[in-house]
Protein backbone atom coordinates (compact mmCIF):
# COMPACT_ATOMS: atom_id res chain seq x y z
CA UNK A 1 0.00 0.00 0.00
CA UNK A 2 2.94 2.57 1.22
CA UNK A 3 3.92 1.44 -2.43
CA UNK A 4 1.56 2.69 -4.20
CA UNK A 5 0.90 5.52 -2.29
CA UNK A 6 4.26 6.82 -3.07
CA UNK A 7 3.88 5.85 -6.63
CA UNK A 8 0.66 8.04 -6.88
CA UNK A 9 2.49 10.85 -5.29
CA UNK A 10 5.38 10.40 -7.68
CA UNK A 11 4.07 10.81 -10.74
CA UNK A 12 0.86 12.71 -10.38
CA UNK A 13 1.90 15.08 -7.38
CA UNK A 14 2.26 18.04 -10.05
CA UNK A 15 -1.63 17.16 -11.87
CA UNK A 16 -4.07 19.71 -11.12
CA UNK A 17 -6.50 16.89 -10.35
CA UNK A 18 -4.69 16.21 -7.51
CA UNK A 19 -3.44 19.55 -6.25
CA UNK A 20 -3.08 20.19 -1.96
CA UNK A 21 -3.54 16.77 -1.67
CA UNK A 22 -1.91 15.05 1.84
CA UNK A 23 -0.22 12.09 1.57
CA UNK A 24 -2.84 10.75 3.63
CA UNK A 25 -5.72 11.96 0.82
CA UNK A 26 -3.78 10.20 -1.67
CA UNK A 27 -3.83 6.98 0.61
CA UNK A 28 -7.61 7.81 0.71
CA UNK A 29 -7.63 7.91 -2.54
CA UNK A 30 -6.22 4.61 -3.85
CA UNK A 31 -8.13 2.79 -0.86
CA UNK A 32 -11.36 4.11 -3.01
CA UNK A 33 -10.03 3.06 -6.34
CA UNK A 34 -9.73 -0.43 -7.77
CA UNK A 35 -6.37 -1.41 -9.53
CA UNK A 36 -7.03 -2.04 -13.32
CA UNK A 37 -4.12 -4.00 -15.60
CA UNK A 38 -5.04 -3.27 -19.27
CA UNK A 39 -3.14 -5.80 -21.66
CA UNK A 40 -1.86 -4.36 -24.74
CA UNK A 41 -4.57 -3.54 -27.48
CA UNK A 42 -7.47 -4.06 -24.96
CA UNK A 43 -10.04 -1.70 -24.52
CA UNK A 44 -10.41 0.33 -21.44
CA UNK A 45 -13.63 2.24 -22.56
CA UNK A 46 -15.73 2.26 -25.73
CA UNK A 47 -17.70 4.99 -27.23
CA UNK A 48 -21.32 4.89 -26.68
CA UNK A 49 -20.99 3.57 -23.31
CA UNK A 50 -22.41 4.71 -20.26
CA UNK A 51 -19.36 5.97 -18.52
CA UNK A 52 -18.23 4.39 -14.89
CA UNK A 53 -15.46 6.79 -13.40
CA UNK A 54 -11.90 8.52 -13.64
CA UNK A 55 -9.17 6.62 -14.67
CA UNK A 56 -6.24 7.49 -12.58
CA UNK A 57 -2.93 6.48 -15.03
CA UNK A 58 -0.74 4.82 -12.59
CA UNK A 59 1.86 2.71 -16.28
CA UNK A 60 1.47 2.29 -19.52
CA UNK A 61 0.07 4.31 -22.32
CA UNK A 62 -3.56 4.83 -23.65
CA UNK A 63 -4.32 5.64 -27.16
CA UNK A 64 -8.07 8.06 -27.47
CA UNK A 65 -9.44 7.01 -30.46
CA UNK A 66 -12.39 8.38 -32.35
CA UNK A 67 -14.68 5.88 -33.82
CA UNK A 68 -16.69 6.66 -36.85
CA UNK A 69 -19.86 4.24 -37.55
CA UNK A 70 -18.32 1.47 -35.42
CA UNK A 71 -14.71 1.32 -37.40
CA UNK A 72 -11.60 3.00 -36.15
CA UNK A 73 -11.30 6.13 -37.47
CA UNK A 74 -8.41 8.31 -35.98
CA UNK A 75 -5.93 8.50 -33.09
CA UNK A 76 -7.00 11.91 -30.94
CA UNK A 77 -4.31 11.66 -29.00
CA UNK A 78 -1.89 8.95 -26.87
CA UNK A 79 -1.85 9.28 -23.22
CA UNK A 80 1.19 8.55 -21.06
CA UNK A 81 2.44 9.93 -17.29
CA UNK A 82 0.86 12.29 -15.09
CA UNK A 83 -2.58 11.74 -16.37
CA UNK A 84 -6.31 10.95 -15.97
CA UNK A 85 -8.66 9.95 -18.58
CA UNK A 86 -12.26 9.68 -18.74
CA UNK A 87 -13.25 12.69 -16.02
CA UNK A 88 -16.10 13.97 -17.63
CA UNK A 89 -17.76 11.28 -15.97
CA UNK A 90 -17.66 12.60 -12.44
CA UNK A 91 -19.53 15.41 -13.54
CA UNK A 92 -22.24 14.38 -15.95
CA UNK A 93 -23.95 10.63 -17.01
CA UNK A 94 -23.28 11.61 -21.18
CA UNK A 95 -22.01 8.28 -22.53
CA UNK A 96 -18.20 8.14 -23.70
CA UNK A 97 -17.90 9.94 -26.92
CA UNK A 98 -14.60 8.44 -27.93
CA UNK A 99 -12.52 4.77 -27.39
CA UNK A 100 -9.99 4.34 -25.12
CA UNK A 101 -6.95 1.38 -26.05
CA UNK A 102 -4.10 0.77 -24.17
CA UNK A 103 -1.18 0.88 -26.53
CA UNK A 104 1.25 -1.21 -24.00
CA UNK A 105 0.60 -3.03 -20.68
CA UNK A 106 -1.44 -0.52 -18.84
CA UNK A 107 -2.27 -0.03 -15.10
CA UNK A 108 -5.15 2.48 -13.73
CA UNK A 109 -6.84 3.00 -11.06
CA UNK A 110 -10.86 3.24 -11.60
CA UNK A 111 -12.60 5.60 -8.77
CA UNK A 112 -16.17 4.90 -10.05
CA UNK A 113 -19.12 7.92 -9.37
CA UNK A 114 -20.64 6.11 -6.79
CA UNK A 115 -17.95 6.02 -4.46
CA UNK A 116 -16.79 9.35 -4.85
CA UNK A 117 -20.61 10.34 -3.75
CA UNK A 118 -20.06 8.58 -0.89
CA UNK A 119 -17.14 10.18 0.23
CA UNK A 120 -19.20 13.37 -0.25
CA UNK A 121 -22.25 12.37 1.97
CA UNK A 122 -19.56 11.31 4.66
CA UNK A 123 -17.64 14.53 3.73
CA UNK A 124 -14.55 13.66 3.10
CA UNK A 125 -11.99 16.36 2.20
CA UNK A 126 -10.20 14.16 -0.39
CA UNK A 127 -13.75 14.42 -2.00
CA UNK A 128 -14.34 17.52 -2.16
CA UNK A 129 -10.88 18.44 -3.10
CA UNK A 130 -10.87 16.08 -6.21
CA UNK A 131 -14.08 17.69 -7.11
CA UNK A 132 -13.07 21.07 -6.96
CA UNK A 133 -10.02 20.09 -8.69
CA UNK A 134 -12.03 18.33 -11.57
CA UNK A 135 -14.00 21.79 -12.22
CA UNK A 136 -10.62 23.99 -12.11
CA UNK A 137 -9.56 21.32 -14.50
CA UNK A 138 -12.19 21.27 -16.89
CA UNK A 139 -12.20 25.30 -16.89
CA UNK A 140 -9.01 25.66 -17.72
CA UNK A 141 -9.85 22.93 -21.01
CA UNK A 142 -12.54 25.28 -21.94
CA UNK A 143 -10.74 28.25 -21.59
CA UNK A 144 -7.93 26.61 -23.78
CA UNK A 145 -10.54 24.97 -26.13
CA UNK A 146 -12.37 28.36 -26.71
CA UNK A 147 -8.94 30.35 -27.43
CA UNK A 148 -8.66 27.27 -29.90
CA UNK A 149 -11.44 27.86 -31.50
CA UNK A 150 -10.67 31.81 -31.50
CA UNK A 151 -7.82 31.46 -33.09
CA UNK A 152 -9.36 28.98 -36.05
CA UNK A 153 -12.23 31.59 -36.30
CA UNK A 154 -9.46 34.32 -36.86
CA UNK A 155 -7.31 32.36 -38.91
CA UNK A 156 -10.72 31.12 -41.29
CA UNK A 157 -11.48 34.77 -41.45
CA UNK A 158 -8.06 36.04 -42.59
CA UNK A 159 -8.03 33.33 -44.57
CA UNK A 160 -11.95 34.08 -46.56
CA UNK A 161 -10.89 37.73 -46.51
CA UNK A 162 -6.94 36.66 -48.83
CA UNK A 163 -9.88 34.61 -50.93
CA UNK A 164 -11.97 37.51 -51.43
CA UNK A 165 -9.29 40.15 -52.09
CA UNK A 166 -7.29 37.62 -54.73
CA UNK A 167 -10.36 37.77 -56.94
CA UNK A 168 -10.91 41.39 -56.41
CA UNK A 169 -7.63 43.92 -55.72
CA UNK A 170 -5.24 41.40 -56.57
CA UNK A 171 -6.90 40.45 -59.90
CA UNK A 172 -4.23 40.19 -62.72
CA UNK B 1 20.58 41.78 -44.05
CA UNK B 2 23.19 39.32 -45.10
CA UNK B 3 21.63 36.13 -46.40
CA UNK B 4 19.72 35.79 -50.11
CA UNK B 5 16.93 34.13 -47.06
CA UNK B 6 17.08 37.22 -45.30
CA UNK B 7 16.34 39.02 -49.09
CA UNK B 8 13.48 36.55 -50.12
CA UNK B 9 11.78 37.06 -46.87
CA UNK B 10 12.13 40.62 -46.73
CA UNK B 11 10.86 41.33 -50.44
CA UNK B 12 8.06 38.60 -49.83
CA UNK B 13 6.89 40.21 -46.72
CA UNK B 14 6.78 43.91 -48.12
CA UNK B 15 4.18 42.71 -51.05
CA UNK B 16 2.85 41.19 -48.37
CA UNK B 17 2.15 44.20 -45.77
CA UNK B 18 0.71 45.83 -49.30
CA UNK B 19 -1.40 43.21 -49.79
CA UNK B 20 -2.42 43.33 -45.95
CA UNK B 21 -1.53 39.57 -45.46
CA UNK B 22 -2.16 38.20 -42.19
CA UNK B 23 1.17 36.04 -40.38
CA UNK B 24 -0.98 32.64 -41.11
CA UNK B 25 -1.42 33.40 -44.49
CA UNK B 26 2.12 34.60 -44.77
CA UNK B 27 2.80 31.36 -43.50
CA UNK B 28 1.22 29.20 -45.64
CA UNK B 29 2.57 30.86 -48.75
CA UNK B 30 6.42 30.88 -47.39
CA UNK B 31 6.82 27.78 -46.14
CA UNK B 32 8.40 25.04 -48.12
CA UNK B 33 6.35 21.87 -49.19
CA UNK B 34 9.29 19.57 -48.30
CA UNK B 35 13.00 19.35 -48.34
CA UNK B 36 15.31 16.38 -48.89
CA UNK B 37 18.88 15.79 -47.34
CA UNK B 38 20.78 12.76 -48.78
CA UNK B 39 23.65 11.27 -48.04
CA UNK B 40 25.57 10.32 -51.34
CA UNK B 41 29.14 8.08 -50.68
CA UNK B 42 30.99 7.28 -53.97
CA UNK B 43 33.91 5.67 -54.42
CA UNK B 44 36.67 8.49 -55.85
CA UNK B 45 38.81 7.21 -58.63
CA UNK B 46 41.70 6.68 -55.79
CA UNK B 47 39.83 4.09 -54.40
CA UNK B 48 39.18 6.79 -51.23
CA UNK B 49 35.30 6.48 -50.17
CA UNK B 50 33.82 10.01 -50.05
CA UNK B 51 30.35 10.86 -48.74
CA UNK B 52 28.93 14.24 -50.15
CA UNK B 53 25.14 15.63 -49.16
CA UNK B 54 22.83 16.39 -51.52
CA UNK B 55 19.52 18.69 -50.87
CA UNK B 56 16.10 19.24 -52.44
CA UNK B 57 13.57 21.55 -51.67
CA UNK B 58 10.54 21.38 -53.18
CA UNK B 59 8.36 24.78 -52.53
CA UNK B 60 5.08 25.19 -54.26
CA UNK B 61 3.46 22.79 -55.70
CA UNK B 62 -0.07 24.44 -56.42
CA UNK B 63 0.65 25.63 -59.90
CA UNK B 64 2.07 22.87 -61.68
CA UNK B 65 5.34 20.45 -60.95
CA UNK B 66 7.76 21.89 -59.75
CA UNK B 67 10.75 23.97 -61.02
CA UNK B 68 14.67 24.64 -59.90
CA UNK B 69 17.87 24.19 -60.64
CA UNK B 70 20.84 21.85 -59.22
CA UNK B 71 23.79 23.37 -58.17
CA UNK B 72 27.12 21.80 -57.41
CA UNK B 73 28.91 24.24 -55.02
CA UNK B 74 30.83 23.39 -51.66
CA UNK B 75 28.62 26.28 -50.09
CA UNK B 76 25.02 24.79 -50.90
CA UNK B 77 22.67 23.49 -48.07
CA UNK B 78 19.34 23.21 -47.26
CA UNK B 79 18.80 27.02 -46.32
CA UNK B 80 20.20 27.71 -49.51
CA UNK B 81 17.84 25.65 -51.65
CA UNK B 82 15.44 26.87 -49.27
CA UNK B 83 15.41 30.45 -49.95
CA UNK B 84 16.49 29.96 -53.95
CA UNK B 85 13.35 27.41 -54.29
CA UNK B 86 11.00 30.08 -52.76
CA UNK B 87 12.46 32.37 -55.50
CA UNK B 88 11.06 29.97 -58.10
CA UNK B 89 7.52 29.90 -56.67
CA UNK B 90 7.88 33.71 -57.10
CA UNK B 91 9.62 33.36 -60.53
CA UNK B 92 7.17 30.71 -61.92
CA UNK B 93 4.23 32.42 -61.03
CA UNK B 94 5.39 35.80 -62.36
CA UNK B 95 5.71 34.68 -66.17
CA UNK B 96 3.03 32.70 -65.13
CA UNK B 97 4.19 29.16 -66.17
CA UNK B 98 2.65 25.99 -64.97
CA UNK B 99 5.49 25.39 -62.04
CA UNK B 100 6.04 25.62 -58.75
CA UNK B 101 9.09 26.04 -57.19
CA UNK B 102 12.19 23.85 -55.93
CA UNK B 103 16.07 24.14 -55.94
CA UNK B 104 18.61 21.73 -54.79
CA UNK B 105 22.30 20.77 -55.62
CA UNK B 106 25.19 19.04 -53.89
CA UNK B 107 27.69 20.04 -51.45
CA UNK B 108 30.92 19.49 -53.84
CA UNK B 109 33.46 21.51 -55.85
CA UNK B 110 33.17 20.24 -59.60
CA UNK B 111 36.67 21.90 -60.03
CA UNK B 112 38.60 19.47 -57.61
CA UNK B 113 36.51 16.01 -58.20
CA UNK B 114 36.57 14.21 -62.18
CA UNK B 115 33.65 14.11 -64.76
CA UNK B 116 34.16 10.43 -63.72
CA UNK B 117 33.74 11.31 -59.83
CA UNK B 118 31.03 14.28 -60.93
CA UNK B 119 29.13 11.58 -63.21
CA UNK B 120 28.69 8.81 -60.08
CA UNK B 121 27.85 11.18 -57.30
CA UNK B 122 25.02 13.14 -59.85
CA UNK B 123 23.68 9.50 -60.76
CA UNK B 124 23.76 8.43 -57.08
CA UNK B 125 21.79 11.59 -56.13
CA UNK B 126 19.25 11.09 -58.84
CA UNK B 127 18.82 7.19 -57.30
CA UNK B 128 18.29 9.01 -54.28
CA UNK B 129 15.30 11.44 -54.90
CA UNK B 130 13.91 9.39 -58.13
CA UNK B 131 10.59 8.94 -56.33
CA UNK B 132 10.59 12.69 -55.37
CA UNK B 133 11.58 14.07 -59.10
CA UNK B 134 9.44 13.06 -62.51
CA UNK B 135 7.85 14.66 -65.29
CA UNK B 136 4.63 15.71 -63.36
CA UNK B 137 6.64 16.07 -60.00
CA UNK B 138 9.83 18.27 -59.79
CA UNK B 139 12.07 19.06 -63.16
CA UNK B 140 15.41 20.57 -62.33
CA UNK B 141 17.71 22.06 -64.27
CA UNK B 142 21.58 23.47 -64.69
CA UNK B 143 22.75 25.93 -61.93
CA UNK B 144 26.03 26.71 -60.52
CA UNK B 145 28.60 24.45 -62.26
CA UNK B 146 25.82 22.08 -63.51
CA UNK B 147 25.68 21.65 -67.18
CA UNK B 148 23.90 19.84 -70.26
CA UNK B 149 26.16 17.32 -69.67
CA UNK B 150 24.89 16.98 -66.09
CA UNK B 151 21.09 17.10 -67.50
CA UNK B 152 22.15 14.23 -69.73
CA UNK B 153 23.05 11.65 -66.53
CA UNK B 154 19.82 12.52 -64.95
CA UNK B 155 17.49 11.89 -67.33
CA UNK B 156 19.28 8.87 -68.04
CA UNK B 157 19.56 7.56 -64.44
CA UNK B 158 15.81 8.38 -63.90
CA UNK B 159 15.04 6.98 -66.91
CA UNK B 160 16.44 3.43 -65.90
CA UNK B 161 13.84 3.07 -63.34
CA UNK B 162 10.80 4.91 -64.74
CA UNK B 163 11.56 4.40 -68.67
CA UNK B 164 12.74 6.99 -71.23
CA UNK B 165 11.87 10.45 -69.43
CA UNK B 166 12.92 13.67 -71.24
CA UNK B 167 10.93 15.52 -69.87
CA UNK B 168 12.37 15.09 -66.01
CA UNK B 169 14.73 17.68 -66.46
CA UNK B 170 15.98 20.24 -68.49
CA UNK B 171 18.61 22.19 -69.94
CA UNK B 172 19.51 19.05 -71.77
CA UNK B 173 22.24 18.87 -74.73
CA UNK B 174 19.98 20.06 -78.42
CA UNK B 175 21.26 16.39 -79.30
CA UNK B 176 19.25 14.45 -76.58
CA UNK B 177 15.70 16.79 -76.26
CA UNK B 178 17.13 19.95 -75.40
CA UNK B 179 15.08 23.10 -76.69
CA UNK B 180 16.35 25.37 -79.14
CA UNK B 181 17.30 28.72 -77.90
CA UNK B 182 17.81 27.51 -74.47
CA UNK B 183 21.38 28.71 -74.14
CA UNK B 184 20.55 32.57 -75.29
CA UNK B 185 17.07 32.47 -73.26
CA UNK B 186 18.40 34.44 -70.33
CA UNK B 187 19.89 37.07 -72.06
CA UNK B 188 17.53 37.52 -75.08
CA UNK B 189 14.78 37.63 -72.10
CA UNK B 190 16.28 40.25 -70.36
CA UNK B 191 16.61 42.41 -73.84
CA UNK B 192 12.78 41.64 -74.52
CA UNK B 193 12.18 43.03 -70.73
CA UNK B 194 14.86 46.01 -71.90
CA UNK B 195 12.42 46.41 -74.89
CA UNK B 196 9.30 46.74 -72.29
CA UNK B 197 11.03 49.37 -70.39
CA UNK B 198 12.22 51.47 -73.51
CA UNK B 199 8.98 51.33 -74.79
CA UNK B 200 7.21 52.97 -71.54
CA UNK B 201 9.89 55.44 -72.01
CA UNK B 202 9.04 56.13 -75.76
CA UNK B 203 12.93 55.65 -76.40
CA UNK B 204 14.33 53.65 -79.37
CA UNK B 205 17.28 51.32 -78.85
CA UNK B 206 19.57 52.79 -80.86
CA UNK B 207 18.90 55.97 -78.77
CA UNK B 208 20.06 54.21 -75.35
CA UNK B 209 23.34 53.65 -74.00
CA UNK B 210 23.91 50.27 -71.95
CA UNK B 211 26.19 49.11 -69.28
CA UNK B 212 27.17 45.36 -69.05
CA UNK B 213 28.56 43.99 -65.74
CA UNK B 214 29.57 40.22 -66.86
CA UNK B 215 30.55 38.73 -69.83
CA UNK B 216 29.25 35.11 -69.13
CA UNK B 217 26.54 33.18 -70.93
CA UNK B 218 23.95 35.84 -69.51
CA UNK B 219 25.71 39.15 -70.57
CA UNK B 220 27.48 37.93 -73.64
CA UNK B 221 23.93 37.14 -75.01
CA UNK B 222 22.48 40.40 -73.83
CA UNK B 223 25.15 42.63 -75.13
CA UNK B 224 25.13 40.28 -78.42
CA UNK B 225 21.44 41.13 -79.28
CA UNK B 226 21.25 44.59 -77.94
CA UNK B 227 24.13 45.04 -80.75
CA UNK B 228 22.41 43.37 -83.09
CA UNK B 229 19.39 45.80 -82.47
CA UNK B 230 21.50 48.65 -82.91
CA UNK B 231 21.87 49.74 -79.25
CA UNK B 232 25.25 51.65 -77.87
CA UNK B 233 26.53 48.84 -75.26
CA UNK B 234 29.39 51.10 -74.00
CA UNK B 235 30.96 49.39 -71.38
CA UNK B 236 31.51 45.51 -70.31
CA UNK B 237 33.46 43.66 -67.67
CA UNK B 238 34.13 40.07 -66.72
CA UNK B 239 36.29 39.14 -63.46
CA UNK B 240 39.74 41.03 -65.06
CA UNK B 241 37.75 44.72 -65.12
CA UNK B 242 35.83 46.56 -68.02
CA UNK B 243 35.88 48.56 -71.33
CA UNK B 244 34.90 51.35 -72.11
CA UNK B 245 34.15 53.36 -75.44
CA UNK B 246 31.39 56.49 -75.78
CA UNK B 247 30.20 55.32 -79.00
CA UNK B 248 29.40 51.60 -78.27
CA UNK B 249 31.72 48.54 -78.12
CA UNK B 250 32.35 46.12 -81.27
CA UNK B 251 30.22 42.97 -79.04
CA UNK B 252 31.26 40.05 -81.54
CA UNK B 253 34.48 41.21 -81.84
CA UNK B 254 35.03 41.21 -78.23
CA UNK B 255 33.30 37.65 -77.73
CA UNK B 256 35.35 35.77 -80.34
CA UNK B 257 38.41 37.81 -78.15
CA UNK B 258 37.31 36.22 -75.24
CA UNK B 259 36.39 32.97 -76.71
CA UNK B 260 39.85 32.20 -77.41
CA UNK B 261 40.31 32.56 -73.99
CA UNK B 262 41.21 35.62 -73.43
CA UNK B 263 40.06 38.10 -70.95
CA UNK B 264 38.28 41.43 -71.51
CA UNK B 265 41.32 43.39 -69.75
CA UNK B 266 44.15 42.19 -72.28
CA UNK B 267 41.76 43.37 -75.26
CA UNK B 268 44.13 46.25 -76.82
CA UNK B 269 41.60 48.85 -77.90
CA UNK B 270 39.11 51.04 -75.51
CA UNK B 271 39.54 52.51 -72.25
CA UNK B 272 40.60 50.25 -69.39
CA UNK B 273 37.81 50.41 -66.00
CA UNK B 274 37.71 48.80 -63.17
CA UNK B 275 34.21 47.12 -62.12
CA UNK B 276 33.19 49.94 -59.63
CA UNK B 277 34.32 52.42 -62.09
CA UNK B 278 31.98 50.32 -64.75
CA UNK B 279 28.71 50.56 -62.34
CA UNK B 280 29.30 53.89 -61.90
CA UNK B 281 29.39 54.91 -65.23
CA UNK B 282 26.59 57.51 -66.43
CA UNK B 283 24.19 55.45 -69.07
CA UNK B 284 20.33 54.33 -69.46
CA UNK B 285 20.16 50.85 -68.47
CA UNK B 286 22.65 49.28 -66.67
CA UNK B 287 22.64 45.24 -66.37
CA UNK B 288 24.12 43.29 -63.42
CA UNK B 289 24.90 39.96 -65.00
CA UNK B 290 27.43 38.88 -62.72
CA UNK B 291 27.40 38.36 -58.99
CA UNK B 292 24.94 38.94 -56.47
CA UNK B 293 25.05 41.73 -54.41
CA UNK B 294 27.18 43.87 -56.48
CA UNK B 295 25.22 47.21 -56.16
CA UNK B 296 25.14 47.70 -52.52
CA UNK B 297 25.22 50.67 -49.59
CA UNK B 298 28.60 51.57 -50.28
CA UNK B 299 28.15 52.01 -54.11
CA UNK B 300 24.68 52.71 -54.89
CA UNK B 301 25.25 56.49 -54.56
CA UNK B 302 27.52 56.23 -57.25
CA UNK B 303 25.03 54.83 -60.03
CA UNK B 304 24.25 57.68 -62.74
CA UNK B 305 21.65 54.55 -64.79
CA UNK B 306 18.14 55.50 -65.19
CA UNK B 307 17.31 51.78 -64.47
CA UNK B 308 18.84 48.71 -63.42
CA UNK B 309 17.56 45.14 -65.11
CA UNK B 310 19.03 42.38 -63.50
CA UNK B 311 20.12 39.58 -65.11
CA UNK B 312 22.05 38.08 -62.12
CA UNK B 313 20.04 36.76 -59.11
CA UNK B 314 20.36 39.40 -56.05
CA UNK B 315 22.71 41.77 -57.39
CA UNK B 316 20.99 44.64 -55.98
CA UNK B 317 20.64 44.22 -51.91
CA UNK B 318 17.65 45.56 -50.16
CA UNK B 319 19.38 48.80 -49.02
CA UNK B 320 20.33 49.57 -52.17
CA UNK B 321 17.22 48.60 -53.57
CA UNK B 322 15.43 51.19 -51.13
CA UNK B 323 18.41 54.08 -52.19
CA UNK B 324 17.09 53.06 -55.86
CA UNK B 325 13.24 53.89 -55.17
CA UNK B 326 14.31 56.98 -53.49
CA UNK B 327 16.97 58.63 -56.35
CA UNK B 328 14.33 57.78 -59.40
CA UNK B 329 16.27 54.47 -60.47
CA UNK B 330 13.75 51.87 -62.10
CA UNK B 331 14.80 48.32 -60.58
CA UNK B 332 13.31 45.69 -62.97
CA UNK B 333 13.70 42.74 -60.60
CA UNK B 334 15.72 39.29 -61.18
CA UNK B 335 12.34 37.42 -60.74
CA UNK B 336 11.26 39.20 -64.17
CA UNK B 337 13.87 39.96 -65.61
CA UNK B 338 15.80 36.87 -65.75
CA UNK B 339 12.99 34.66 -65.92
CA UNK B 340 13.92 33.73 -70.15
CA UNK B 341 15.84 31.03 -68.50
CA UNK B 342 12.86 29.56 -66.91
CA UNK B 343 10.56 30.40 -69.57
CA UNK B 344 12.35 28.43 -71.96
CA UNK B 345 12.90 25.34 -69.60
CA UNK B 346 9.19 25.23 -69.78
CA UNK B 347 9.20 25.74 -73.76
CA UNK B 348 11.78 22.27 -73.46
CA UNK B 349 9.80 20.48 -70.76
CA UNK B 350 6.61 20.96 -72.88
CA UNK B 351 8.29 20.09 -76.30
CA UNK B 352 9.37 16.56 -74.66
CA UNK B 353 6.24 15.77 -73.04
CA UNK B 354 4.46 16.13 -76.45
CA UNK B 355 7.61 15.10 -78.50
CA UNK B 356 7.52 17.90 -80.55
CA UNK B 357 10.52 20.27 -81.45
CA UNK B 358 10.03 23.52 -81.97
CA UNK B 359 11.99 25.77 -83.78
CA UNK B 360 14.30 28.54 -82.76
CA UNK B 361 11.90 31.25 -84.06
CA UNK B 362 8.99 29.75 -82.26
CA UNK B 363 11.11 29.57 -79.14
CA UNK B 364 12.14 33.16 -79.37
CA UNK B 365 8.57 34.61 -80.52
CA UNK B 366 6.75 32.53 -77.52
CA UNK B 367 9.48 33.78 -75.27
CA UNK B 368 9.13 37.51 -76.37
CA UNK B 369 5.43 37.41 -75.36
CA UNK B 370 6.03 35.84 -72.22
CA UNK B 371 8.49 38.07 -71.13
CA UNK B 372 6.49 41.07 -72.21
CA UNK B 373 3.17 39.95 -71.14
CA UNK B 374 5.02 39.84 -67.46
CA UNK B 375 6.50 43.50 -67.77
CA UNK B 376 3.30 44.78 -68.59
CA UNK B 377 1.61 42.98 -65.71
CA UNK B 378 4.17 44.17 -63.44
CA UNK B 379 4.12 47.77 -64.57
CA UNK B 380 0.68 47.90 -64.21
CA UNK B 381 0.97 46.62 -60.82
CA UNK B 382 3.21 49.33 -59.66
CA UNK B 383 1.59 51.88 -61.21
CA UNK B 384 -2.15 51.19 -59.80
CA UNK B 385 -0.87 50.57 -56.31
CA UNK B 386 2.61 53.10 -56.67
CA UNK B 387 4.85 51.11 -55.27
CA UNK B 388 8.58 49.82 -56.82
CA UNK B 389 8.41 47.19 -59.89
CA UNK B 390 10.01 44.81 -57.01
CA UNK B 391 7.27 44.74 -54.37
CA UNK B 392 4.77 44.84 -57.55
CA UNK B 393 6.48 41.81 -59.24
CA UNK B 394 5.93 39.41 -55.76
CA UNK B 395 1.98 40.97 -55.26
CA UNK B 396 1.57 39.47 -58.68
CA UNK B 397 3.56 36.01 -57.82
CA UNK B 398 1.55 35.90 -54.15
CA UNK B 399 -1.39 36.20 -56.05
CA UNK B 400 -0.96 34.30 -58.65
CA UNK B 401 0.74 31.26 -55.97
CA UNK B 402 -2.80 32.74 -53.37
CA UNK B 403 -5.00 31.75 -56.01
CA UNK B 404 -4.09 28.05 -57.34
CA UNK B 405 -4.09 27.21 -53.55
CA UNK B 406 -7.45 29.06 -52.69
CA UNK B 407 -8.95 27.17 -55.45
CA UNK B 408 -7.21 23.89 -55.22
CA UNK B 409 -7.66 23.72 -51.19
CA UNK B 410 -5.29 23.83 -48.68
Amino acid sequence: MEKAVQSLINSHQDNVIFQYFSDGEFKELIAATEELVIEKDEIIFEAGQEPVGIYILVEGKVAIIKMKEGKYARTLAELEGHTVLGEMALLNKRKRTSTAKAVERTVLLLLKRETLNKLLENNSLMGFKLSHNLGAALSTKVDKMNAALMQMKTQFQEFNKFKHSLFSDWDF
Amino acid sequence: MSGILDQTLHYFNKAADVMGLSDHVREMLASPYKSITVQLPIIMDDGEIKVFTGFRVQHNRKRGPMKGGLRYHPTVDLDHCKSLSSLMTWKTALIDIPFGGAKGGINCDPKVISDAELERVTRKFINAIADDIGPLKDIPAPDVNTNAQVMAWIMDEYSKSAGYAPGVVTGKPLDLHGSAGREAATGRGVVFVCESLLEDWDQPFEDTSFVIQGFGNVGHWAANILYDLNAKVVAVSDISGGLYCEDGLDIPALYEFVGEGNLLSDYPDYDKITNDQLLALKCDILIPAAMGRAIHDDNVGALQCKAIVEAANSPVTPEADAVCFENGITVIPDILANAGGVTVSYFEWTQNIQQFQWSEVDINTRLKLKMRKGYATVAKVAKKHNVDMRTAAFIVSIGRVGKATVLSGI
